[in-house]
């Protein structure tokens, strides 16, 4: 197919790109890593608005816990965190009508409905009766839109991440049940950066993100930075705790709310 | 060779993109939570421990007494207060269950010269209302001190009860106790004590009607929050039967609710010119 003067150039030009490039166990080397959990302080159901605090990492700001980012390239880099809404989805449905303890709502709450007063429900009422595929029944989202006409089966997705499961049972018209959600939005969550420790290299162009609650209208925040690194800084492995302050609305559910923070390097 | 080619031309272009700075985001997730405990679920009648109606002047026809558990204002934080810190949205029912107005006079000296005679206790009112009003009274059959002295009574339905020995304290029904004070009683020695009753419920249409006033959220909102009606209390018992005085329905009620009870009472005619009281339980489950 080549000739060996064209395998020999081929060879030649490969030979020096290679050399041209740094090996490639060389090259640079951005990454991220985040402690997997971290835990705001508990409250009580309140009647006022609450206040509760944690953070990524702890309260030492220069040790070797909290985010990392390590680097050993000159290109600088961004360092950012978004989070999704705390919610909660009440884990005991409660039958609000008929005999039948047989239905459930599964899934995580987006929170997209937002604060509610009262409190948002999944609602489901039957409107045919009948066994698991045969019975119909109508469902309410938290903010109260009604959908008519969908048939049972063992999984029916509803919205906002919630799907309700249908037991095998013998349905009756009227038969009806709600779970409750509850959020506490990320619009209510201020994140402070801490001071950043190197583990190793220099904290020139190194610098922290700002003191901000997150913002965003979507079941994600928008990108928050948490910190950066100017091109031609920034290499070496550097830790930075996230102080996190969340506002807690009055008269919400009691049980555990969960949010997941996503941080990002690049 | 071909294949040999091919894999340095590979490897070579990866070296190409790795060395010319093409980075990729790099992202962890990081799981938070924050764990909401549930509070109670309660009730307070701190800004309304007492509740006075207008009074009236005895009289020889009905008449009709007002009075307010809260106060007029229905916006504001006087009144009953519920208070439902469970965050589970299970709902509740508070009610209420009242006595009897009763009243209890001083004790009279029908006949004997001892004052050492006294009647104590709160008549429970189950006599109803009587006319004349009804009394305890007590009378000695047999003399001596007490301990020794004996005597008979009779209720306000004018129920007689004989053969009584004396003692210091000696309970008679109703709620209400004879004390015998160290004397030395007399044959016919005699006293009485009326009593009287503003009865809950009585004759079908009269008594204690209770009007629950709109509801003030202090925290949380109203939806599926209810009044109960305005209607007399029942029962035939020293305590009423339980009246509703606001519901929170299945997914309602989380915050706190203030609610007043205005009352209407049936005064009879010819009544005792005493203080007459009750007690309203107001509980929340």
């Amino acid at each position: 197919m080549f000739s060996m003067r064209t395998k020999r150039f081929i060879f030649l030009i490969l030979i020096i790109v290679i050399l041209a490039c740094r090996p490639f166990t060389a090259q640079a080397v951005l990454s991220i890593t985040a402690p997997t959990s971290a835990t705001l302080t508990g409250k009580t159901v309140s009647i006022a608005a609450q206040t509760s605090t944690g953070v990524i990492g702890d309260s030492n700001n220069a040790n070797l816990v909290g985010v990392k980012v390590s680097d050993d390239g000159t290109a600088g880099w961004t360092a950012v965190m978004t989070s999704t809404h705390f919610t909660t989805r009440s884990n005991k449905t409660k039958k609000l009508a008929g005999s039948n303890a047989t239905v459930d709502f599964t899934g995580t709450y987006d929170g997209l409905d937002g604060v509610l007063d009262p409190n948002g429900i999944f609602k489901v009422e039957i409107t045919t009766g009948g066994a698991v595929g045969t019975a119909v029944f109508k469902w309410w989202d938290p903010a109260g839109n009604l959908t008519s006409t969908v048939t049972t089966a063992a999984s029916v997705v509803l919205s906002n991440g919630i799907t309700v499961n249908f037991a095998a049972a013998t349905y009756v018209v009227g038969d009806s049940w709600s779970a409750g959600v509850d959020v506490f939005p990320y619009t209510g969550l201020t994140v402070t950066p801490s001071d950043i420790y190197a583990e190793s290299g220099s904290l020139t162009g190194v610098s922290k993100g700002s003191s901000e609650a997150l913002s965003g209208t979507g079941a994600t925040s928008d990108a928050k930075t948490i910190m950066t690194a100017t091109a031609g800084n920034g290499i070496g492995i550097y830790w930075q705790d996230e102080d996190l302050s969340l506002s807690i609305h009055a008269n919400s559910l009691s049980g555990s709310f969960t949010a997941t923070v996503t941080l990002t390097v690049s | 060779m071909k294949k040999i080619l091919i894999s340095i031309l590979i490897f070579g272009l990866i070296s190409l993109i790795g060395g010319s700075g093409i980075q990729v985001a790099r992202a962890v997730g990081t799981a938070l939570d924050i764990t909401m405990t549930a509070g109670s679920l309660s009730i307070s009648n701190s800004t309304a421990a007492t509740a006075s109606y207008t009074g009236k002047t005895v009289s020889i026809t009905e008449q009709t007494d007002t009075a307010t558990i809260g106060d007029a204002t229905h916006t504001n934080t006087t009144g009953i207060e519920v208070t439902d810190l469970r965050g589970s949205g299970a709902g509740w029912s508070n009610v209420m269950t009242v006595t009897h107005l009763i009243t209890k006079g001083t004790v009279k000296k029908l006949a004997g010269s001892n004052s050492t005679v006294d009647f104590t206790g709160t008549y429970d009112g189950l006599n109803g209302v009587l006319n004349p009003n009804g009394t305890f009274k007590v009378e000695i059959t047999t003399g001596g001190a007490v301990g020794t002295a004996v005597f008979k009574w009779w209720d306000p339905a004018g129920t007689l009860t004989e053969t009584v020995t004396t003692a210091a304290s000696v309970v008679l029904s109703n709620g209400i106790t004879a004390t015998f004070a160290a004397a030395t009683y007399v044959t016919a020695d005699s006293w009485s004590a009326g009593v009287d009753v503003f009865p809950y419920n009585y004759e079908t249409t009269k008594g204690l009607t209770a009007t629950p006033s709109d509801i003030y959220a202090s925290s949380g909102v109203t939806t599926g929050v209810t009044a109960g009606s305005a209607e007399l209390m029942a029962g035939t018992a020293a305590t009423s039967d339980p009246k509703t005085v606001m519901t929170a329905a299945v997914n309602s009620g989380f915050g706190d609710y203030f609610i007043d009870v205005g009352l209407s009472q049936t005064i009879h005619p010819n009544s005792l010119s005493e203080s007459y009281t009750s007690t309203a339980t107001i509980t929340v489950s």
